[in-house]
């Protein structure tokens, strides 16, 4: 059998299915067959896992042919040959039901697994014994099965390696981890094809050339282009605008539910995990009997919950699923009939992926119902469609040099073959994110993982990797156990279970929030009222209660910024509205608030930057509207704050959102414009940003993921909390006794470098500032609080505090301010 | 008034005077000891055992700390409430030697350890002898020393174990967290000495209890106000 007839005999298949063949698909098994690699990208639901997949069982398909009757025993069919990365475990058992159903319909029972962190010993030692011909795997597991000698599962057999949802992977330190992998297989493997499979986005020959290694550019096939899509809004009715213009409210529940009802299936997108409590209970209780028919699912549910409302979704049982990101990827996802997205919807691509669950029929058109949680938000959707129409979307742009996932990935092949240093430094220097690594830091994180740096010199007996005559190998059992549980990059901070008495498992949530809880206190989780019993062994024990309760927990790393192609397209908007040339529904409606701003005070564009100094209840403010998302305001507020601090001894307390930021100090401001100007000069940007986040929050936080993936922090073993209590110590105390004593530790200039690029989007940040020196600069003194800076100033969570004052000053002045407002309250 | 005097505060307990200090120890002039607790000395070297490479040093610094406290308020006594080591030494963990160096700078001074739940047996017989061990608890003056804090009848009792920590927020946004003092009715729980020791926040009584927060530069006593447990959002 030829090619030409293995494609021919897929094309008969798709026939008698009364499907059809796209042309990016045949380009795809093309490209396969003729040993390239490379990247499809498509919109979601398009068909892109057939075109990575069926190559492959083409290839199966001919060699069966051509050795009829020896199926059974050894041929070019045995042993492991293709690898699917999935970027979720949740994905793995979908994904592997399609491909078999794939491969079994084209006559080659070809055998798919699964592995992942769930899978089970003796389902792993049959994977040993016989493996499959596809397996199905994360890439943590695909990390711990290097760590073994001989890996396991004979991955020098695999010919193909597909990597599923690459977008999702690309920009976080899990992709860093997988480029170190991939580089690991290719020279692992003799003929390797991998390809990626990604939705669209703006920087695709980048993405492509992460994947297979720096220069290597491989076949990028576009496929379907994308449907259009149609973007709409629940309106507020006039009456209510400015009234809820801080606040992320319920008010548009009416017209929410009216909408669920008048639609058969619905998925209702939020940001955060505890929006999306707070909207399921809501929903519920203006339409309580729905009970059956609605459910909620987040990341931090049990599997089980969710996977069983996955499967009442796909079987048509549920008229509503209110959900978060968890919900944004997932293979063969019936398509619903409406899609709706309560809050700003922070970026064009996130959009448009979620646009993407409804309406798969081909030729159908996408749609998605935007809920906007304020005036501003409107502005948003409104901005939104205007990117889309001007064709602009994001880039995810991969993260480099993260020597924590290096370290980790040294060990974990320590563990494994083993490794001798030149073959190996070639080798991490064949990935994208680790093509410039110098021999400085090569020299650094090997004297990490082998002496400990600094800190383990005198303890030889301690050393985690040892030079075994040439090869690089960890030989203590101790370090291994403990290295292959910490293996993977996603940060956690400690889980707690929550469970009801009897045993069932409900989900997690973090044990800070568990732990401010006292026995009969009363919570909102997973949808329903609980009443918290007691904790025990990692577990917070509840009952159902019987009093309501609003108490959400909240979840960390749930707040993405405004990507910057949507917040210039916000401001352009905006401009475009002063021309009189906005006209969308959302602009509009709008209109009356933004009509306040600029009597009250001035609504800012792309040509000028607005200052608000505005006399609050609780002292002064200073709020600024640079427009540059939430995380370069952040290092913006941080600088700003720090530099002004410096001439004058003051406290500040910083507050950030999309687009700006507010500065508070007790005591009055005197500046003039000049001085401000100063405080956002470019000038020694760097040395003065890097000494205002050295002890910062920001910087411990993020120091907090980089001590876990380098092992300087472990969690524990799972149930065994106790036992390892000894060597716990929160990353905070080892982020302070580093600076303290061992300054030069690359780890806590990597932590610094993190929180400027991810934390703080230093570049945006550095174009932004430059960008607003040529800018006009409006500072204006409004009487009272405007529509643009009354939800900075009513946002009160995670404040940062950046003053210059002793501890007793800063004491002093708020038992000075507790007198006051006790002295008001006593003359009222 | 010495330095040590001036950057403390002075409080009154039970009729005596007691200094407490930023450095999180606590001076009583009338029977010049100088009290601490929890100090937890040899802690990296407990994670350097376990391959975590937390640098060595920090608890040679901290001792040097302690003894530097010692000299400047003048102390003829040194008592630590418990939770001296972290765990059981090996005979050859570097800052063991630094201990006795500083023991030898001061031969006229008392020390005394009250064991606490960290005080390992093989602990007590591994650092320097010249340091004496209290078993349980011990009676000096109108107060009672123990590690674990608690009522005792027999007097006040100075404690530790609990690494108090609190968190002052009078207002909307504003708040600070640090270590304190927690001056109960029977009992007062000094801050944890230590570097490389965490805090643990407690929950005072606001009509009884007194705290007094330990910042970089001063002691503050702060009001008790009803903590906000968790926040609507």
């Amino acid at each position: 059998m030829t090619v030409q007839q293995a494609i021919k005999a897929t094309e008969n298949w798709y026939q008698s299915n009364g499907w059809q063949v796209f042309d990016f698909q045949r380009e795809a098994w093309g490209a396969w067959h003729a040993g390239q690699s490379g990247l499809i990208h498509s919109p979601t639901g398009s068909g892109k896992t057939l075109a990575a997949w069926l190559g492959p069982v083409q290839a199966a398909m001919i060699n069966t042919a051509s050795n009829p009757g020896r199926q059974d025993e050894l041929d070019e069919n045995e042993g492991l040959k293709v690898l699917w990365i999935t970027p979720l475990r949740a994905l793995a058992s979908d994904t592997r039901n399609a491909l078999e159903s794939a491969s079994d319909a084209l006559g080659v029972p070809l055998t798919v697994d699964i592995r992942t962190g769930d899978t089970s010993g003796s389902r792993r030692t049959r994977q040993r014994r016989s493996p499959p011909h596809a397996l199905v795997t994360t890439p943590e597991s695909l990390s711990v099965m290097l760590s073994y000698p001989g890996n396991e599962i004979g991955l020098e057999q695999v010919h193909t390696i597909i990597v599923d949802e690459w977008h999702e992977l690309l920009g976080s330190k899990r992709g860093v981890q997988l480029q170190l992998c991939l580089a690991r297989l290719r020279s692992l493997c003799k003929t390797l094809r991998v390809w990626g499979v990604s939705a669209t986005m703006a920087n695709l020959e980048q993405a492509s050339e992460v994947l297979l290694g720096p220069g290597r550019q491989g076949t990028l096939i576009r496929g379907v282009v994308p449907r259009a899509i149609q973007i709409d809004s629940v309106l507020p009715g006039p009456e209510r605008t400015f009234k809820w213009s801080g606040h992320l409210g319920l008010q548009l529940l009416e017209p929410v539910v009216r909408a669920i009802d008048n639609a058969g299936t619905t998925l209702l997108f939020t940001n955060t995990r505890s929006q999306a409590e707070m909207w399921f209970r809501a929903v519920l209780d203006s339409r309580p009997d729905w009970f059956d028919r609605i459910a909620l699912h987040h990341g931090s549910l049990d599997r089980k919950l969710r996977t069983d409302i996955e499967d009442r979704l796909r079987d048509g049982k549920l008229s509503c699923v209110i959900c978060t990101s968890s919900l944004d990827l997932g293979v063969d996802f019936s398509p619903v009939d409406q899609v709706m997205q309560v809050g700003s919807p922070k970026g064009v691509a996130r959009l448009l992926q979620r646009a993407g669950r409804s309406g798969h029929r081909p030729g159908a058109q996408s749609r998605i119902l935007c809920v906007p949680g304020n005036v501003l938000e409107l502005v948003e959707i409104a901005a939104v469609r205007r990117a889309l129409a001007q064709g602009r979307i994001e880039s995810r742009v991969p993260p480099e040099l993260s020597l924590d996932v290096l370290s980790q990935h040294l060990v974990t092949i320590a563990m494994g073959s083993g490794f001798i240093e030149e073959e190996m430094l070639a080798e991490v220097r064949d990935t994208y994110s680790f093509r410039h690594l110098s021999d400085e830091q090569w020299r650094w994180t090997m004297d990490f993982i082998m002496r400990g740096g600094q800190a383990l010199q005198g303890y030889p007996q301690y050393h985690k990797v040892l030079n075994v005559v040439g090869r690089h190998r960890v030989m203590n059992e101790q370090v291994q156990k403990r290295h292959r549980m910490s293996i993977g990059t996603i940060n956690s901070d400690a889980q707690v279970s929550v469970a009801f008495q009897g045993g069932k498992r409900l989900g997690s949530t973090e044990e800070s929030f568990i732990a401010r809880l006292k026995a009969g206190d009363t919570f909102q989780f997973a949808g329903r009222n609980l009443e918290f019993i007691r904790m025990k062994d990692m577990t917070a024990h509840v009952r159902k209660a019987t009093k309501k309760s609003g108490v959400v927990p909240r979840w960390w790393g749930t707040h993405l910024p405004l990507t910057s192609e949507l917040s210039d397209s916000v401001l352009e908007t905006l401009h475009a509205w002063q021309q009189g040339q906005a006209d969308s529904p959302e602009m509009a409606s709008v209109d009356a608030i933004l009509k306040l701003q600029q009597r009250w005070s001035h609504l800012p564009g792309p040509d000028d930057f607005l200052i608000e100094r505005i006399r609050t209840r609780e002292g002064f403010s200073l709020f600024f509207f640079p427009f540059a998302g939430r995380l370069a305001h952040e290092g913006m507020a941080m600088l700003v704050a720090s530099r002004l601090t410096r001439a004058t001894p003051s406290t500040f307390v910083l507050q950030v959102n999309d687009y700006g930021f507010e500065l508070q100090s007790p005591e009055p401001v005197d500046l003039a414009t000049d001085d401000l100007r100063n405080a956002f000069s470019t000038n020694n940007l760097l040395e003065d940003i890097l000494a205002s986040i050295n002890s910062s929050e920001i910087t411990k936080r993020q120091f907090r993921d980089i001590a876990r993936i380098s092992g300087l922090v472990f969690d524990g073993y799972p149930g065994r909390a106790k036992t390892s209590k000894q060597v716990q110590a929160s990353s905070g105390l080892i982020y302070d006794v580093l600076s303290i004593h061992d300054k030069d530790n690359l780890l806590l200039e990597q932590a610094h470098r993190e929180v400027l690029e991810q934390q703080l989007e230093f570049t945006r940040l550095q174009t932004a500032l430059e960008h607003l020196h040529r800018r006009e600069w409006r500072v204006m003194e409004p009487e009272r609080l405007t529509p643009l800076s009354f939800p900075l100033w009513a946002e009160s969570l995670n404040s940062q505090t950046i003053s210059s004052q002793s501890f007793q000053q800063r004491i002093q002045g708020m038992l000075d301010s507790l007198e006051n407002a006790s002295t008001s309250t006593l003359a009222e | 008034m010495s330095s040590f005097e001036s950057r403390s505060l002075q409080i009154c307990c039970h009729e005596e005077v007691l200094f407490l200090h930023p450095g999180r120890v606590m001076y009583w002039p009338a029977g010049k000891t100088l009290f601490a607790a929890d100090v937890h000395a040899g802690k990296e070297h407990v994670f350097a055992r376990s391959g975590i490479a937390i640098p060595g040093g920090v608890s040679e610094h901290v001792l040097q700390l302690l003894f530097e406290l010692c000299d400047e308020s003048g102390a003829e006594h040194l008592v630590v409430l418990g939770d001296f080591v972290h765990s059981t030494p090996t005979s050859s963990e570097s800052w063991l030697f630094a201990l006795s160096a500083l023991l030898d700078e001061r031969p006229a001074l008392d020390m005394r350890i009250i064991t606490g739940n960290h005080d390992t047996l093989r602990a007590q017989e591994t650092i320097d002898r010249r340091i004496r061990w209290t078993r349980e608890s011990e009676i000096l003056g109108p107060f009672v020393l123990r590690h674990a804090p608690g009522h005792d009848e027999r007097g006040y009792l100075l404690s530790g174990h609990l690494h108090p920590a609190w968190r002052f927020s009078p207002g909307r946004r504003q708040g600070i967290r640090a270590p304190v003092f927690w001056f109960r009715q029977h009992y007062a729980v000094l801050p944890a000495f230590g570097s490389f020791t965490g805090g643990m926040l407690i929950e005072p009584d606001e009509n009884q209890d007194r705290l007094y927060m330990a910042g970089d530069d001063c002691v503050i006593q702060v009001p008790i106000t009803p903590a906000r447990r968790y926040r609507k959002r």
